[in-house]
């Protein structure tokens, strides 16, 4: 082992301070939101910093039952079909677009890079008759495919250069072992890409699971709300029990907390891959 | 097992950018075809449109009877083993192996068989259940020879298998791959760069340059009798060293007149053909290989030699060999002699070369006289 100067290591301790205070930075809101889940709305006004004088999960369960937990399956079912979704049709196309030659293949990609330009905000209208016109309207398919559909342009460009990092002669070698064009990207490119598939997944559950404004236009039905939609309606029009609404809160957000853990390692080898040779 | 015929092979790519130039091949079963040029030259351009990877822009490809010009690699029967090994990193060496046998449906147990017997063969039983990640490149090139084998194609078809090995790897793989040839009897179609490889492995070797066939021969004709500058500069090592010169006449008979006024005489059956042909008077390249150069003091020849003087510039011992470098008939000169000669740079050396074996080549068409 060598052994490092003082100079060194002073440099990195000052690095390690800067990182941890970003990092208090950013987990202290969380932590204060979790913890002050567990308080009752005066204790929450009164005594705001510090920890509860009594741990009441009462709030978490308040929060679950009154709504909370239907929204949140609400969210699991348009997430995960968000995330289905994309990920196919946007591996097909970039697969489609990093292999092939075909008329049209740029026009093609200038369009879906167009997408990426596109603000959701100014198809609400437009999609809000749309949706009703297709007679999906107020149902999961109304978030389903406009998210699907916001997500796909990006997913496509992140999986296109991807694909088009990956060796060709795996591919050919699989086609001269007697694969199809379809088993090409079923058995070999996309086993081969489950970093970046990762990446993407994660990238669209959490647009998805946090997504406000469709969530709010296009579901009317308070049974098919969202979790970020529905925790307004823990919010009452004289007086809110703040306490249940950070518990619900709480909840919405560790979910994809846990979500980003699990994945976390294939997350960052998605963001870096490429870069590095492997 | 199969014979695959070439004929008139064309292949344009877009931009009118020419790979391969009436290209003409029959390739006998159970032969060894070694393709090889410098890169650039089209060689793995005919052996991907054989694997079916590239489409054939005009002419006929025959595998046994079948044309196949329009048929997807997968119908072919053949096997391909790429330079960077191509393994499927997913997963382990068992299931690349078996990747292709369970695409064909074959019984499992059949798999199973076919995988251990050429496991078996390469060596590699031991190495089964591990990812190619966990490989070292000797041991994946021999996954990927085995994933060939497994499938028993009618035409082995291997793209510079052995340039990402080390230099020790790539002899041993050498020999292993001609023995493999042997014990399987199949037909194979080898494409490298390297000229050594050509000239120990393949039954025929097809030397190409900027899309063309230069020669198809067997080796050691086309050592002993090159067909043009091209394939006598690139076959053998160290390359042969090529001279200009004037074909001039006197009483004694007919010579060449090199770059620094010398006389280099050749065999009197080249001498007349020389003449016969109305080369006197014109310019030619003359070439002498590295081997072809004796140190007079140490290697007297008894047939018919000549010899030529220099100061030698830099000694290169190789073990048994030393090469020497130095100034010959106004070009850099590299002169393969035996060890015992003991010369040293600045020593003053006198060289005997065969007189027979000074190769002569027209300076137009670069065609062998």
């Amino acid at each position: 082992m060598q052994r490092t100067s003082v100079g060194t290591r002073l440099g990195r301790s000052l690095i390690w301070a800067g990182l941890c205070i970003y990092a208090a930075g950013i987990i202290y809101p969380f932590v204060w939101m979790f913890v002050s889940g567990f308080k009752t709305t005066s204790e929450l006004f009164n005594n705001t910093w510090a920890p509860p004088a009594h741990w009441n999960f009462q709030n978490y369960v308040d929060a679950w039952n009154q709504g909370v937990g239907r929204y949140f399956m609400n969210s699991v079912i348009v997430t995960l079909s968000t995330v289905v979704l994309t990920i196919f049709i946007s591996a097909a196309a970039a697969f489609a677009m990093s292999r092939f030659e075909f008329r049209g293949k740029k026009l093609m990609l200038v369009f879906v890079v167009g997408g990426l330009m596109l603000s959701p905000e100014v198809s609400v209208i437009s999609l809000y008759k749309l949706l009703q016109d297709m007679k999906i309207y107020n149902t999961y398919l109304s978030l389903i495919i406009p998210y699907t559909a916001f997500r796909v342009p990006f997913t496509i460009f992140l999986l296109r250069s991807y694909f088009l990092s990956l060796p060709r002669e795996v591919e050919e070698s699989a086609y001269i072992d007697g694969c199809g064009t379809f088993r090409v990207f079923w058995s070999i490119v996309l086993p081969m890409s489950k970093p970046i598939i990762a990446t993407a997944s994660l990238l669209t559950a959490m647009a998805a699971w946090n997504e406000f404004m469709f969530g709010l236009v296009f579901i009317e039905s308070d049974k098919l709300r969202t979790i970020p939609v529905g925790l307004m309606n823990l919010r009452g029009a004289f007086s809110t029990n703040w306490a249940v609404l950070l518990a619900g809160l709480s909840i919405s957000a560790s979910t994809m907390i846990v979500f980003f853990l699990l994945f976390q390692k294939k997350l960052i080898r998605g963001l870096t891959e490429g870069s590095v040779k492997g | 097992m199969a014979n695959v015929s070439l004929k008139h092979i064309n292949k344009i790519y877009a931009g009118n950018i020419q790979a391969v130039k009436d290209f003409n091949l029959e390739i006998e079963d159970r032969e060894f075809i070694v393709l090889v040029g410098p890169s650039g030259c089209g060689k793995t351009t005919i052996l991907r449109m054989i694997a079916g990877l590239e489409d054939i822009t005009s002419g006929d490809l025959n595998i046994g009877e079948k044309r196949v010009n329009n048929m997807a690699p997968k119908d072919r029967d053949i096997a391909m083993v790429f330079q960077n090994y191509a393994l499927y990193p997913h997963m382990t060496v068992y299931e690349n192996m078996a990747f292709g046998l369970k695409i064909k449906k074959v019984p499992k147990k059949e798999i199973d068989a076919k995988i251990n017997e050429a496991a078996n063969i390469l060596e590699i039983s031991h190495l089964l259940k591990r990812t190619p990640k966990a490989l070292s490149g000797g041991q994946r090139q021999r996954v990927a020879l085995g994933r060939a084998i497994v499938r028993h194609p009618k035409v082995f078809l291997m793209d510079e298998p052995l340039s990402n090995l080390d230099a020790k790897l790539r002899v041993q793989m050498r020999t292993e791959i001609s023995k493999l040839h042997r014990k399987l009897q199949t037909t194979f179609v080898y494409v490298t760069h390297d000229q050594t490889e050509a000239m120990t492995m393949g039954s025929r070797i097809v030397i190409m340059k900027d899309g063309l066939v230069q020669q198809i021969d067997t080796p050691q004709n086309a050592y002993t009798n090159p067909a043009n500058l091209f394939v006598a500069g690139f076959i053998g090592s160290p390359q042969m060293n090529i001279y200009k010169g004037i074909v001039e006449e006197s009483r004694e008979g007919v010579y060449i007149r090199a770059a620094d006024s010398s006389r280099v005489l050749v065999s009197q059956e080249k001498a007349e053909s020389l003449k016969r042909r109305g080369y006197v008077g014109r310019e030619v390249y003359f070439g002498v290989r590295p081997e072809n150069f004796h140190d007079a003091d140490c290697d007297p020849l008894s047939d018919a030699f000549s010899d030529a003087e220099s100061v030698v510039e830099v000694a290169e011992l190789m073990g048994a060999e030393l090469y020497l470098v130095m100034n010959i008939w106004g070009c850099q000169t590299t002169a393969r002699v035996e060890a015992k000669s003991g010369k040293k740079a600045g020593d003053r050396v006198k060289l005997h070369y065969h007189r027979q074996k000074v190769y002569l080549f027209d300076k137009e068409t670069e065609m062998t006289l």
